[in-house]
C-alpha cells in the first residue's frame, strides 16, 4: 500500500540553526501520529516541510507524489494560530473558499463548507465572523475549513496551544472521528494519549523516538531528555 | 494612605492617541519638503484621507463581497481577495499595534524624553516584524488554500 506519507532524509535550516537533520518516516493511511517535542524542537519545521511550505533538502512524498511548485490537494494544514487561516466576514465563506480557489461550483461549495462547519459543532455560527467567536470555536473553525476539502491528510500545528480544558477535551472528542490520516504536533501529552496512536518524538531537529504513543508516554527517561516533562 | 492615579482629561488622551498620526504627518511633510516639493496643506490632507478611508472601511459592505467569487474568474476573484486581505490585514496591524503600545505604556516610567522615543521607536518597529511574520503565515495558509491556483 503506498504510504500516506514518506519522508527521507528531510533536512532543514534557520540560517546556521539546524531545525531538521535527516528525519525519515513513513505513515500509512488512515494512520493517527503525533509528533511531540519540547519547543524549538522542530515540529512545526516538520509540518511546513511536509507540505512543501519550507525549501527544505531531502525528499517527501503525500500519497505517493512528490512535492511540486501547487500544494498538495489531498492535505491540509490547521494552523497554530487561526487568524492565520479565517478571514473572510463569515465562517460559512472560509470554509467554502478553498472548494472554490479549485474550481468547484459556488452553491456545492457552500455545501461542503457547511457539512465541514456541521462535522466541528458549529453550524449555527457559519454566519459569524472568526473574530467574534472564542479562541475554541475559532480552533475549531480552522479545522473546519481545512475538512471542507475532504482532506485525506490534515495536519494540525498545536492544536490545543492557549486552549482551556474543555476545548481541549472538545477537540479531543472531535479528531478520532474524522476520517483519514492525521499528524498532530503538539507537546500536549494527555492530547496526545487521547487522539493519536503512534507518537514521534523530536529533539534537537531529529527522530529521538518512533513508536505506540502508550509506549512512548511511559517512557519517563525519554519525555525527560525530550523536554516534555 | 490610599494612592489613586488621577485620569488625564479626554481632550489630552485624544491628542495623545492622535501623536503617532501627527508624527507620521509631520515625517511625510518633512520628506516632501526635502525632495523640494513644499506643501503646507500636506498634513491635513494626509489626515483628510486618513479619515476618508477610515470611514470607507466602517461604511463597505464587506459581507457582501464574498459571494461575488466566481470559480475559475482570476480578473474578478483576485481584486476581491485582495481587499478582503487588506482588511484582514488592517485588523492585524490594528490589534498588534493597540497591544504593543499597551505593553510599551506599562513599560516605560515617561512616555516622552529620549528614552520614550526610544521605546516608541522600538515598539513601531516591532509592529512591522510582527505584521510581517504574520504575514508570512497567512501567505503560507491561502497557498495551501489553493489561492495561487
Amino acid at each position: 500500500m503506498t504510504p500516506a506519507v514518506e519522508v527521507r532524509d528531510l533536512s532543514f535550516s534557520y540560517g546556521a540553526t539546524q531545525a531538521l537533520a535527516g528525519v525519515s518516516i513513513s505513515i500509512a493511511p488512515g494512520e493517527r501520529v503525533g509528533v511531540a517535542g519540547a519547543n524549538g524542537s522542530g515540529k512545526s519545521t516538520l509540518l511546513w516541510c511536509l507540505l512543501g511550505l519550507l525549501p527544505a533538502s531531502g525528499e517527501v512524498r503525500i500519497f505517493g507524489e512528490k512535492l511540486g511548485r501547487n500544494p498538495p490537494r489531498r492535505a491540509a494544514l490547521v494552523f497554530q494560530n487561526p487568524e492565520d487561516q479565517l478571514f473572510m466576514p463569515s465562517l460559512a465563506d472560509d470554509a467554502a473558499l478553498t472548494l472554490l480557489n479549485r474550481g468547484e461550483d459556488p452553491v456545492r461549495a457552500r455545501a461542503a463548507a457547511l457539512e465541514a462547519l456541521r462535522a466541528v459543532g458549529l453550524e449555527d455560527l457559519a454566519g459569524r465572523e472568526a473574530s467574534q467567536l472564542s479562541l475554541g470555536q475559532r480552533k475549531r473553525a480552522a479545522i473546519a475549513v481545512a475538512l471542507a476539502a475532504s482532506p485525506e491528510l490534515l495536519l494540525l500545528d498545536e492544536p490545543t496551544a492557549e486552549l482551556d480544558g474543555r476545548s481541549v477535551r472538545q477537540l479531543s472528542s472531535l479528531l478520532p472521528g474524522l476520517a483519514g490520516t492525521q499528524i498532530v504536533a503538539t507537546h500536549h501529552l494527555e492530547f496526545l494519549r487521547a487522539v493519536t496512536s503512534r507518537t514521534l518524538v523530536l529533539g534537537g531537529g531529529t527522530i529521538l523516538e518512533d513508536g505506540p504513543t502508550s509506549e512512548i508516554l511511559a517512557n519517563h527517561p525519554l519525555l525527560e531528555r525530550a523536554g516534555l516533562i | 494612605m490610599v494612592l489613586c492615579a488621577r485620569r488625564p482629561p479626554m481632550i489630552q488622551r485624544v491628542l495623545r492617541m492622535a501623536l503617532p498620526l501627527a508624527l507620521f504627518c509631520a515625517v511625510t511633510a518633512a520628506l516632501q519638503a526635502m525632495a523640494g516639493r513644499i506643501d503646507p496643506w500636506l498634513p491635513v490632507k494626509t489626515f483628510l484621507a486618513f479619515l476618508l478611508g477610515f470611514c470607507l472601511y466602517l461604511c463597505f459592505p464587506w459581507r457582501r463581497l464574498p459571494r461575488l467569487l466566481r470559480p475559475g474568474r482570476a480578473l474578478r476573484n483576485v481584486p476581491i481577495l485582495f481587499l478582503l486581505f487588506i482588511r484582514h490585514f488592517a485588523a492585524i496591524l490594528g490589534e498588534e499595534a493597540f497591544r504593543l503600545f499597551r505593553a510599551r505604556r506599562l513599560a516605560v516610567v515617561r512616555e516622552r524624553g529620549p528614552l520614550g522615543f526610544f521605546s516608541l521607536r522600538c515598539a513601531v518597529a516591532a509592529v512591522f516584524r510582527r505584521t510581517l511574520a504574520r504575514a508570512e503565515r497567512f501567505y503560507a495558509a491561502q497557498w495551501l488554500r489553493g489561492a495561487a491556483e
